[in-house]
C-alpha cells in the first residue's frame, strides 16, 4: 500500500531522472558529460545572488539566477580554452571548481543575512526529495514534455551533431547556436532537478543513464529512450527503496527504508550501470570476455589438429598414436586455454585416449585436422607465390589467418595452384597439400 | 563548447559579445550582492573600555544583555533568521572572538560547526555554556532524544522555567569576568529570573486554552521537544534535531497519518526552514479529506532556532516566547487562517 504522497514523490522523481537521462545523455554522446557537473555545480551561486537581489525564493527567479551562472560557467569554459593555453578538461574543473567555490561563499553570506527569514538554500546542495508539491511535479513534467518533444523533433540534427559536427558545420548548421542550446536544456533540467536532489546527485543523474544505456545499442533513438527509461526508473526505485510500504517485507527494503532517497536514487542507478557493463550482450564485459575466450580456444583448438596430424603425417593413413606432451608444447596458447581446447577436441569426438598421455585423431578427427592443415599450408603458399615472403617466414602469419579463412577462399586457392599444375598433393593419400617449409619434429 | 579547431569568425565574435555581456551581467549581479550584504552587516564594535562579552545565539545574547545592563557591551555573532546549526564563524566574528573578555554560547552542540573554535578559545579566556549548568545540576530535565546519538537536546530556551534556572550561573560568571560591577549582575539577574518565572505561568495559562485532542505542536525540526514537554503539547518534527537532517519518507509518512487522524489544524513553520516542506507535508493530509493550515506568513513563523527582526516584537527572548505562544495558541485552536492583521506586539 502506497501512501499518496509516496505516489507523487515517485512520479516527480521518475519525471526528472528520465528527462535527466535524455538530456544528459545528449551531453555525453556529445563528448560534454562534465557539462552537466559543471552547470549543476555553477547553478549554486546564480541561485544565491538570485535570493540576495530579490530576496524572494520563488522557482522561476532563483531558476533565472542559476541558468545565468550556468551558462556564465559555459561561457567561462569556452573562452578559457579558446584564449588561453588551457585544455578543456582543465578549464572545465577550474571553472566548476571556482563557481562552486563562490556558491559556497554566497550561502554563507546568505546565512549570515538578519532577514529574520532563513532561505532554507542548503537544500539545494543535497537536495530535499520530501518537499516535492503538486506543483513542483507538475512544473518537473512540463519542463520534462517540453524537452522530449525538442529533442524527438531535433532527433536528425541532434545525431548530426553528436557524431559528426565537422559535416554540421560544412552544412552550414549554426553548431555553435545548438551546442548553446543543448547546455541550456541542461541547465533548466539541472534547475529544475536541484532542490530534489543537490548539486552532486543532480550530476549523476545527468550523466550515468546514458553511459548505462552506450551498452545496449548503438542506435541514438535507442540509446537516447533507454537512458530516459533507466534514469526514470532507478529514481523511482531510489524513492521506493527509501519510502514506507515501497519494498517493505523484503530484507533490501528493511534495510533502505528512512535512509535518504537522494543518495538512494544515485546507488540505484550505478547497479544499473554496474549490471550493464556486466552483462550487455554485445558490449558488456562478460559477453566479450566469453568471445574473446572463445576465439582463443576455438584457435587453441585448430592448432591442436593440425599439430596432431603433422605428428603422425609420415604414418598416414594409419593413425599413430601420439604423445600429447610434445604437441602441447608446441603451441603458444595458455595452460587454460590448452585444456580447453582438447576438451573440446574430445568433446568433439576428433580424439581419443590410447594409453597414458597418448591421443590419436579419430577418421573424424582426421578430417578436421585435414581441413585445418589444408587451409593453412594452402595460404602459406598463397603468401610465397604472390606476397613475396620467404617460405621459412610464412607459417606465422598463415597461424593468424587459417581461423578466419573462408572455405571458398580455400577451394579457390586450391583450384588457383591445381590450374597451375602445383598442387603438390600429400603423400598420405589425404587431400592435402605439402607444406611449403619444414615441419620441425615434435619436442 | 569549446571547439578545438578554428571557427568561423561570426562564432568568436559571438563568443566575444556573450562573454563580454554574460561578463557585465555577473559584475551588476555581484555587485548587487556585496551592496545587500553590506546592508545587512554588523557594525564594527568600537573599545569603549568596558568589559566585552560575545554571545553566539540570540537567547544566550538577551539573557546576558538583561544581566549585564549598561555595565558591560554584549555582541551576538547570529542575527535574527541565522540558523546555528550550520552557522559558521566569519573572520570579522574571528576578531571579536579574539578580543572578548568573556564568552557564552548556548552548549550542548547547538552550534555544531563551531565546537572546535570555542573549545580553542576556552583554552585562553572564559568561554561558558549557558546549558552548562543544567547538565550538571538538572541532568533529568535534559531530553535526550533516541536519533541525537545520546546528546540532549540542545533547545532548553524553549522552556521558559528551565531557562531561568541558568541565569544565576551567567550573572557569577559575569561577575567573575568583572568584579567590579558583580552585585550590579546579581540583582539584574534576580529580577530577570522572577520575570522569567511570570513568564513561564503566563505561557501556561494561554496554552491552557488549546483543546486536549489537538495538542500537537508539528514542526520541520525537533527544536520544540522542551517546550513541548514543559507545556503539555506532543511535540512532532519532520527532521531530526539538527536542520541539516535531510526528511526520511517513512517518519513523514507517520506525521501525515498522525495529522489526519488526530484532526491538527495547523502544521508551523519555523523561520529558519523553508516553508515548502511543511506544504509538502499539508498536501497528502488534504489529499486525504483533513484541511490543514500552513502558515504563510513570516508572522505567523515559529522562532525556533534564532530571534525575530527588531521591530518584530520578537526581537528580545521575552517577545519571541510570547509571540510563539501566540502563534501556537492560534493555530492549534484553529484561529490562525483568519488572522489578516499580524497581533500587536
Amino acid at each position: 500500500m502506497l501512501a499518496s504522497f509516496v505516489a507523487k514523490i515517485t512520479l516527480g522523481a521518475a519525471l526528472l531522472g528520465g528527462v535527466a537521462g535524455v538530456v544528459g545523455g545528449l551531453a555525453v554522446l556529445r563528448k560534454r558529460s562534465l557539462m552537466g557537473d559543471v552547470l549543476s555545480h555553477a547553478a549554486l551561486p546564480g541561485i544565491c545572488i538570485a535570493y540576495l537581489v530579490f530576496n524572494s525564493r520563488s522557482l522561476p527567479l532563483l531558476s533565472l539566477g542559476a541558468l545565468s551562472t550556468g551558462l556564465l560557467a559555459a561561457a567561462a569554459i569556452a573562452l578559457v580554452t579558446r584564449w588561453t593555453r588551457t585544455r578543456e578538461d582543465a578549464a572545465m574543473a577550474l571553472t566548476l571548481s571556482t563557481f562552486f567555490g563562490a556558491g559556497v561563499v554566497l550561502l554563507t553570506v546568505v546565512q549570515q543575512q538578519a532577514r529574520g527569514n532563513q532561505a532554507g538554500l542548503a537544500s539545494y546542495l543535497f537536495g530535499e526529495i520530501a518537499a516535492l508539491r503538486s506543483q513542483d511535479v507538475v512544473l518537473i513534467g512540463v519542463v520534462a514534455a517540453v524537452l522530449l518533444v525538442v529533442v524527438t523533433l531535433l532527433h536528425k540534427e541532434l545525431k548530426t551533431l553528436c557524431f559528426d559536427d565537422e559535416f554540421a558545420r560544412s552544412q552550414g548548421w549554426p553548431t555553435l547556436a545548438m551546442d548553446i542550446g543543448m547546455m541550456a536544456a541542461v541547465a533548466v533540467v539541472t534547475v529544475v532537478g536541484l532542490p530534489v536532489c543537490g548539486v552532486v546527485l543532480m550530476a549523476a543523474m545527468l550523466i550515468m543513464p546514458c553511459v548505462a544505456a552506450r551498452y545496449w545499442s548503438n542506435r541514438l533513438g535507442v540509446v537516447l529512450s533507454a537512458s530516459g527509461v533507466i534514469g526514470a526508473a532507478s529514481a523511482a526505485c531510489g524513492v521506493l527503496a527509501a519510502a514506507p510500504g515501497g519494498l517493505a517485507g523484503t530484507p533490501l527494503g528493511r534495510f533502505t527504508q528512512g535512509m535518504p532517497p537522494g543518495p538512494l536514487i544515485v546507488v540505484a542507478g550505478g547497479l544499473v550501470f554496474a549490471a550493464s557493463a556486466l552483462l550487455a550482450p554485445e558490449q558488456g564485459l562478460l559477453g566479450r570476455a566469453r568471445r574473446t575466450l572463445g576465439m582463443r580456444v576455438h584457435m587453441a583448438h585448430d592448432h591442436l589438429l593440425r599439430l596432431m596430424f603433422e605428428a603422425g603425417e609420415p604414418a598416414l593413413p594409419a593413425r599413430e598414436p601420439i604423445a600429447l606432451a610434445g604437441v602441447l608444447g608446441r603451441m603458444s596458447a595458455t595452460p587454460v586455454t590448452k585444456y580447453l581446447a582438447r576438451l573440446r577436441a574430445i568433446w568433439q569426438g576428433q580424439i581419443e585416449r590410447t594409453g597414458p598421455a597418448e591421443y590419436a585423431l579419430t577418421s573424424k578427427g582426421l578430417a578436421a585436422a585435414a581441413r585445418v592443415t589444408r587451409a593453412h599450408r594452402l595460404w602459406e603458399q598463397f603468401l610465397v607465390e604472390h606476397a613475396d615472403i620467404a617460405a621459412d617466414h610464412v607459417h606465422r602469419s598463415a597461424d593468424d589467418i587459417e581461423h578466419v579463412l573462408p572455405a571458398h577462399l580455400v577451394d579457390e586457392l586450391e583450384r588457383e595452384l591445381h590450374y597451375a599444375g602445383r598442387l603438390p598433393l600429400a603423400a598420405s593419400g589425404v587431400a592435402v597439400p605439402q607444406s611449403p617449409h619444414v615441419i620441425p619434429p615434435p619436442r | 563548447m569549446a571547439q578545438g579547431s578554428a571557427q568561423g569568425a561570426t562564432s568568436g565574435w559571438l563568443f566575444r559579445r556573450t562573454g563580454r555581456l554574460l561578463g557585465g551581467i555577473s559584475l551588476l549581479l555581484t555587485g548587487f550582492a556585496a551592496f545587500s550584504v553590506g546592508c545587512g552587516g554588523r557594525p564594527t564594535a568600537v573599545d569603549d573600555g568596558r568589559t566585552l562579552v560575545v554571545c553566539t545565539t540570540g537567547p544566550v545574547g538577551d539573557l546576558v544583555r538583561s544581566i549585564a545592563g549598561d555595565h558591560a557591551r554584549v555582541e551576538v555573532l547570529m542575527g535574527p533568521g541565522v540558523d546555528p546549526h550550520l552557522y559558521r564563524e566569519q573572520p570579522a566574528d574571528i576578531d571579536l572572538l579574539s578580543r572578548a573578555d568573556v564568552i557564552f554560547y548556548n552548549g550542548l552542540h547547538l552550534e555544531g560547526r563551531m565546537g572546535d573554535t570555542l573549545a580553542k578559545l576556552g583554552r585562553r579566556k572564559p568561554v561558558h555554556a549557558v546549558a552548562e549548568v543544567l547538565e550538571r545540576q538538572f541532568p533529568d530535565r535534559l531530553l535526550t532524544p533516541p536519533d541525537f546519538a545520546g546528546h540532549a537536546d540542545p533547545h532548553v530556551w524553549h522552556d521558559v522555567a528551565l531557562w531561568a534556572e541558568c541565569v544565576p550561573a551567567v550573572a557569577d560568571q559575569l561577575a567573575e569576568a568583572d568584579p567590579d560591577n558583580a552585585d550590579a549582575y546579581r540583582k539584574a539577574a534576580e529580577s530577570y529570573r522572577l520575570e522569567l518565572e511570570a513568564l513561564d505561568r503566563e505561557c501556561r495559562d494561554q496554552l491552557a486554552s488549546v483543546p486536549a485532542e489537538s495538542r500537537v505542536l508539528v514542526t520541520a525540526h525537533d527544536a520544540f521537544a522542551y517546550f513541548s514537554k514543559a507545556y503539555g503539547l506532543e511535540a512532532v518534527g519532520l527532521k531530526g534535531i539538527s536542520t541539516e537532517d535531510e526528511v526520511d519518507l517513512k517518519h513523514m509518512d507517520e506525521v501525515i497519518r498522525l495529522v489526519v487522524d488526530r484532526k491538527v489544524p495547523c502544521v508551523f513553520v519555523e523561520s529558519a526552514v523553508a516553508p515548502q516542506i511543511m506544504e509538502a507535508l499539508a498536501e497528502p493530509c488534504r489529499d486525504a479529506g483533513h484541511d490543514v493550515y500552513v502558515p504563510n506568513r513570516e508572522e505567523q513563523q515559529l522562532y525556533a532556532d534564532a530571534l525575530g527582526k527588531a521591530g518584530s516584537g520578537a526581537e528580545s527572548y521575552v517577545g519571541m516566547i510570547r509571540a510563539n505562544v501566540r502563534t501556537i495558541v492560534a493555530g492549534l485552536t484553529g484561529t490562525l487562517a483568519e488572522q489578516q492583521e499580524p497581533a500587536a506586539p
